[in-house]
């Protein structure tokens, strides 16, 4: 985009030898200078439930937002890393998909799981994290599940149950494909806050999303806290690794992507970015 | 000699081989020896960079997933601890949060050992944080606690025991390395060592030999025979070099053939006129210069045209070598005869007064008169000469030579068979000469 202002800049039409070759080489610099930061990229982050707007201060963020908070900086970083001049918007976790198949983005950091079926939208970076699905619920739905159930209660021992997830998460993927057989009733929210209410609420009996966003979306002020059910589960996709989505075509985006992340951990600023985040290493 | 020494010495040591060909076989043998060590060693180092490789893809990522997964447990333990000692309930429930989201890592839950004690570790929190503390529970999860810690450290001696594998398989492979790239110049140190000998023993020395048997021929001297070479190229020198030696042979030969032809009579042996001149004129002129005595003498066979009429010429040519026998046997070695011409014979006396002279040509013609020629078929003839000496002291060799066949002329006409001095009227009476033969220096056979 710079070069195309430069050279519109330097040979206005009609105004042949205006610049002369000293306005010539001025501007080839400008060009070569141009170039240089000449990248420019949409970047979305999954939408944080608090903000709407990404937060360009250094105020410490709320503990809900601090998943969000974490990809912008991420996504900044990465920016910095690549010379890109980055346009950054939220985004539902479900819209960012979409977008990166319609071009209206060119990266989307709304922490996905790599599934086959997302292979087939979106490429993904090198991992970032590595995550979990859990079942949540309140105290007392647990104890009544707990005497109903001979054995331990898990996502495949649920029956007749209402159960809140992410919309478009692989969560919810997962539940749609199992609702029927295990006729349970799927609640698709916008986001991890919102499955939160609404196990609270009553509105739902359990939640299954990701670990981390579990975490940080509990209160521990809360009474009755809502608690974790079974344990983590990794199979039907609904563990492993996280990544940056971004468009299948744009492989040397892609690769320079990676590179960045590659660069970040060798010069440990990804740990530190994380610890300065989270409490634990999940990646 | 055993058999196999005799089929190596027969097929192998006697065998000679190509300089070009036997140089090729030795550098393709080292190309080959050294081009199967370099294979050798680029299998190491091959080995080396896979284990470098692995070490920086697999090893290295796998041994920090250990330590985290380790630091994971160790913190997983560290939470517990919180559950137990938080100031606050909420400090305490945020810390069993952590608990379940450790205990829900994806890394924790693909190791059995690290999922199933989580997993236990999880519930037994989560059931003491909702039954309440006692000491009971406390010392459970002190023995949970140390299980998470030991697992900690089994994962991270675990981690260090990755890498320290795949060090210590670099460092072997490097150790043989280093033995293998001794070996390796070994053989180069033994090829070049070979290499050396065979160039000294199959060329250098065979070329100083040459050199050797090169001067021989140049001064004349025996040549010595050469030691088989090996070296094809070395025998085609040392045969030609033998060559040479036989072709100046024959031509040496054929030298002294051709002087003897040019200065003798091929009849008598004797030398002829010519040769005859050069060297009296030569010994006449050393005469001169030390003023010692000599004398010249010509000599012809009386009625030898008779001879040949009457006998033919073989017979003639018979009595012709009759004669030159007899010159040889009477004459002394420091005397000089030639057939002058046909019959007629010119002498030189080499130290020696016209008296001595006199003496050694009268007994000369006397014995000429006594030796009976064999002509072959039973019969046989005798023939007499006729002589005339000359002093050759002084004046030219053609002066005197011309006396003495003045001399000569005065014999023949006084009736032949006689010795006439030059300058002198009548002959020597033959048995005056006959009687004073013991002075004269003879032959030892001849007295």
């Amino acid at each position: 985009m710079a070069a195309p202002l430069s050279a519109r800049m330097c040979f206005p039409a009609g105004s042949s030898g205006v610049c002369g070759r000293l306005g010539a080489l001025c501007c080839a610099a400008l060009v070569c200078a141009g170039s240089a930061v000449g990248l420019e990229l949409r970047v979305a982050i999954a939408r944080a439930p608090v903000l709407e707007t990404p937060a360009n201060t250094q105020a410490a963020p709320k503990p809900t937002a601090l998943l969000a908070d974490f990809n912008f900086a991420l996504a900044r970083e990465i920016c910095r890393r690549l010379t890109a001049k980055c346009v950054y918007t939220y985004q539902p976790f479900a819209e960012i998909i979409p977008a990166i198949e319609d071009k209206r983005i060119e990266l989307g950091f709304g922490n996905h799981l790599r599934t086959k079926a997302r292979e087939a939208q979106v490429a993904f970076s090198g991992p970032l994290w590595y995550s979990s699905s859990r079942l949540l619920s309140t105290p007392a739905v647990a104890e009544r599940f707990a005497r109903q159930s001979a054995s331990e209660v898990t996502l495949d021992t649920l029956r007749d149950v209402r159960v809140a997830v992410v919309s478009a998460s692989q969560q919810h993927a997962y539940l749609r494909s199992v609702a029927d057989t295990q006729r349970l009733q799927v609640l698709d929210l916008a986001t991890a806050r919102e499955c939160i209410e609404a196990l609270n609420a009553e509105q739902a009996d359990f939640v299954l999303m990701y670990g981390l966003g579990a975490y940080l979306e509990l209160d521990a002020t809360l009474q009755p806290t809502p608690v974790f059910i079974g344990p983590g589960i990794i199979d039907h996709e609904l563990g492993g690794s996280v990544h940056i989505v971004l468009a299948r075509d744009d492989d040397a985006l892609r690769r320079r992507v990676d590179l960045a992340l590659d660069d970040m951990r060798r010069d440990g600023s990804y740990p530190r970015l994380w610890r300065r985040h989270f409490p634990v290493d999940l990646y | 000699m055993s058999a196999w020494q005799a089929f190596l010495r027969k097929h192998w040591m006697q065998r000679s081989w190509p300089a070009g060909k036997a140089f090729a076989w030795l550098v393709s043998l080292f190309g080959l020896a050294f081009a199967a060590q370099i294979f050798w060693l680029a299998g190491d180092q091959r080995q080396v960079l896979e284990s470098s490789a692995r070490l920086l893809n697999s090893t290295v990522p796998s041994t920090l997933e250990q330590f985290r997964l380790a630091r994971n447990i160790e913190q997983l333990r560290l939470d517990g601890e919180r559950v137990f000692s938080g100031r606050t309930p909420v400090a305490r429930q945020q810390a069993l949060f952590i608990v379940s989201l450790l205990s829900s890592h994806p890394a924790m839950l693909a190791d059995r050992r690290t999922a199933a004690l989580a997993s236990e570790v999880e519930t037994f929190l989560v059931q003491a944080a909702r039954e309440g503390m006692s000491e009971q529970r406390y010392a459970e999860w002190d023995t949970l606690s140390n299980r998470l810690s030991l697992l900690a450290d089994d994962f991270s001696i675990e981690g260090a025991n990755l890498a320290t594998d795949d060090l210590q398989l670099m460092a072997t492979i490097m150790l043989h390395s280093q033995f293998k790239l001794a070996l390796v110049l070994a053989l180069v140190a033994v090829f070049l060592g070979g290499f050396l000998f065979l160039i000294h023993r199959h060329l250098i020395r065979p070329l100083q030999k040459m050199d050797k048997a090169l001067n021989e021929l140049r001064s004349g001297s025996a040549l010595t025979p050469f030691s088989r070479a090996s070296m094809a190229e070395i025998r085609a020198v040392e045969g030609a070099i033998g060559q040479l030696r036989d072709v100046m042979h024959e031509n040496q030969k054929a030298r002294q053939e051709l002087h003897v032809l040019a200065t003798t009579d091929s009849l008598t042996g004797m030398f002829n006129r010519r040769h005859f001149l050069a060297l009296a004129e030569e010994e006449i002129k050393r005469a001169h210069r030390y003023a010692r005595p000599i004398c010249v003498g010509m000599a012809d066979l009386d009625h030898f045209k008779d001879i040949n009429d009457r006998y033919g010429h073989a017979v003639g040519d018979r009595v012709l070598q009759s004669i030159s026998d007899l010159f040889g046997h009477t004459l002394r070695q420091s005397d000089w005869v030639s057939r002058y011409g046909g019959e007629e014979f010119a002498f030189m006396f080499t130290e020696t007064t016209i008296e001595e002279a006199h003496r050694l040509a009268e007994r000369l013609r006397q014995r000429t008169a006594d030796n009976w020629i064999d002509l072959g078929d039973g019969s046989g003839l005798q023939m007499t000469l006729s002589l005339g000496l000359a002093e050759a002291s002084k004046g030219s060799l053609e002066a005197a030579l011309g006396r003495a066949d003045a001399a000569l002329y005065t014999a023949k006409k006084q009736g032949r068979n006689r010795v006439v001095i030059a300058g002198e009227a009548t002959a020597t009476p033959r048995k005056a000469v006959h009687e004073s033969s013991d002075d004269l220096d003879l032959p030892v056979d001849e007295r």
